[in-house]
């Protein structure tokens, strides 16, 4: 899978969990640009992402993602693959 | 479209706990919410709920029948908070609504119309195990959690959810609105009980059901990053999943007898030490530390008098010397310290309002004047007190690394923050020999700070040790 393709794809999950269509993610998109990215949001975040690219994120993981871009290399590197 | 506005009591939440059957702490006992992350007392979310789909009712009397529910709680609602439903969205297929305060959303609701499914799922059938009603909640740990199952008989009656929810009983039947109430009883009371957080129910109608005065439910799986139990219940016409989390239980400080070395017996002999806020938290650990280096401490406490009597025990039993007095920093503080018995020589300003609340925008002028109260013109009315009587006074003033790390939904707390340390400055500038040393503490283990996942924090002892010795060592 491509860097492309999960952006893509988490940008779907955002977008239905925050009930917001104009959301474009970047790498540096923080929990500060989306008002509604609270800890509780931040865990359904990572539910919903485990379920669709099947991978699966320890406790240490979890903290340290602080923004997109993290995010998106986690998966990759979960995944198998490397996001460029 | 804004449907309905109110603001709940503590008489509602006694009403709605009495109705229900969830009478967890978290939602009736200011003393043990304040030892939870919530910081005060909040409103069940099925209570929110429930008057949200009354409101909607109010407002579309001919709705058509609920297919499917779900409402995510990402935020508290506290007692007093003006709380909308806001109706975001209305089509044939469903609804969209938000529970809000100000502009902000505390939870989510999405509805979809059509026909109810046929049946219930087998495995509600096999769910015999009736778990007895108790006044009080289970304290279940994490692990005991998984594989729970059982059925719990409806504490609300069909009349109670006519009375209280008239509109919304009508449109989708008793049995359903105390199947859902029956939810809040099962997390609040049964599982995970105690030290739980209801985090979102999504329930799908049943068309049939002979169990309409129970509810069934089984956890089906857990996780343990984020504290988290997924159940799935049925009863009342209902179908469906329930994620809760277990909160952290009060965060407990270091015991007098593990602190026993970890400061010379008198190292701080001599010393007489005002702890603002000690019934609990750093305050708490800053009064056993001093103890356990022969100074005498003072605890003060502004409603948790029980924890203050407990933490004065501990150090007394251990050889050390300390009082509790009875303290609000929002009231003037000369009245207050008359009843000292003696004149503190160092004093630890710990008192602050619950920072949990969340915040319902960028900006909140009420809110920094809750924390300006405290932060600033209590820190100030304490220290004039104090320094008539010791001129030579030594204080501590706690800031934060949130001053400059700014995380979000702390604007006003920060702004409070940076106004004290403006504050100590200039006391410290003018008002020698009084001495005020300011630190800016990183996040510390406390109740104030513990969060649904799990984040770094430093080890409170190795923070505030150094910090205890600078105060100490003045005047100089």
């Amino acid at each position: 899978m491509t860097s492309e393709q999960i952006y893509t794809q988490l940008t779907e999950i955002f977008r239905e969990l925050f009930d917001d269509e104009s959301i474009v993610l970047t790498p540096e998109t923080t929990a500060a640009d989306i008002a509604e990215w609270d800890s509780f949001n931040h865990i359904n975040l990572i539910v919903a992402s485990e379920a669709r690219f099947g991978v699966k994120f320890t406790t240490a993981e979890v903290e340290s993602m602080q923004n997109v871009g993290q995010f998106v290399d986690a998966i990759a590197a979960k995944s198998g693959n490397r996001s460029e | 479209m804004k449907l309905a506005s109110r603001e709940f009591s503590d008489a509602d939440q006694k009403q709605f706990a009495a109705v229900s059957g969830d009478h967890n702490p978290m939602h009736l006992d200011a003393l043990q919410a304040r030892r939870t992350p919530a910081g005060e007392p909040v409103v069940h979310g099925i209570n929110l709920l429930l008057w949200t789909l009354d409101s909607l009712a109010i407002a579309n009397p001919e709705l058509p029948p609920l297919r499917c529910l779900r409402v995510r709680f990402s935020k508290f609602v506290y007692l007093g908070e003006r709380v909308d439903v806001v109706l975001t969205e209305l089509t044939p297929a469903g609804a969209r609504l938000n529970i809000s305060v100000g502009e902000a959303p505390r939870a989510k609701v999405s509805l979809d119309f059509g026909d109810a499914i046929e049946d219930r799922p087998p495995w509600s059938n096999a769910i015999q195990e009736s778990i007895p009603f108790s006044p009080t909640p289970s304290n279940l740990s994490f692990e005991q959690a998984s594989g729970r199952s059982g059925r719990i008989s409806f504490a609300m009656h069909s009349q109670d959810a006519a009375t209280l929810f008239p509109a919304a009983t009508q449109w989708l039947g008793a049995p359903r609105i105390q199947a859902m109430a029956a939810s809040t009883h099962l997390v609040g009371m049964v599982c995970p009980g105690l030290n739980s957080i209801y985090g979102e129910l999504s329930v799908t109608s049943l068309r049939q059901s002979s169990l309409q005065d129970s509810l069934a439910f089984r956890v089906t799986g857990t996780d343990p990053r984020f504290q988290a139990v997924d159940q799935e219940i049925c009863g009342g016409g209902l179908t469906g999943t329930v994620k809760s989390f277990f909160r952290t239980p009060p965060v407990q400080q270091a015991s007098m007898q593990s602190l026993h070395g970890v400061v010379g017996s008198a190292d701080f002999a001599g010393s007489v030490a005002l702890i603002i806020g000690g019934s609990r938290g750093l305050g708490e650990l800053t009064a056993k530390l001093i103890a356990t280096g022969g100074g005498r401490v003072i605890v003060t406490w502004q409603t948790g008098q029980l924890d203050a009597e407990k933490v004065a025990q501990e150090i007394r039993l251990a050889g050390g010397s300390c009082e509790t007095l009875a303290y609000d920093s929002r009231r003037p503080a000369a009245d207050q310290l008359s009843r000292l018995t003696e004149t503190p020589s160092h004093a630890y300003y710990f008192a602050t309002p619950a920072i949990a609340r969340p915040s319902s925008g960028i900006f909140a002028t009420e809110r920094l004047s809750e924390f300006l109260a405290v932060y600033v013109d209590g820190f100030w009315d304490l220290s004039r007190a104090l320094r008539t009587h010791q001129p030579g006074l030594s204080l501590f003033y706690p800031s934060s690394v949130f001053v400059a790390e700014r995380p979000k939904g702390m604007t006003e707390y920060a702004m409070a923050k940076a106004a004290g340390e403006v504050l100590c400055a200039d006391m410290n500038a003018s008002l020698s020999p009084a001495h005020i040393t300011v630190r800016r503490l990183p996040r510390l283990p406390t109740d104030q700070t513990s969060s649904l996942i799990a984040a770094h924090t430093a080890d409170p002892l190795e923070t505030l040790l150094p910090v205890i010795r600078e105060v100490q060592s003045w005047p100089r």
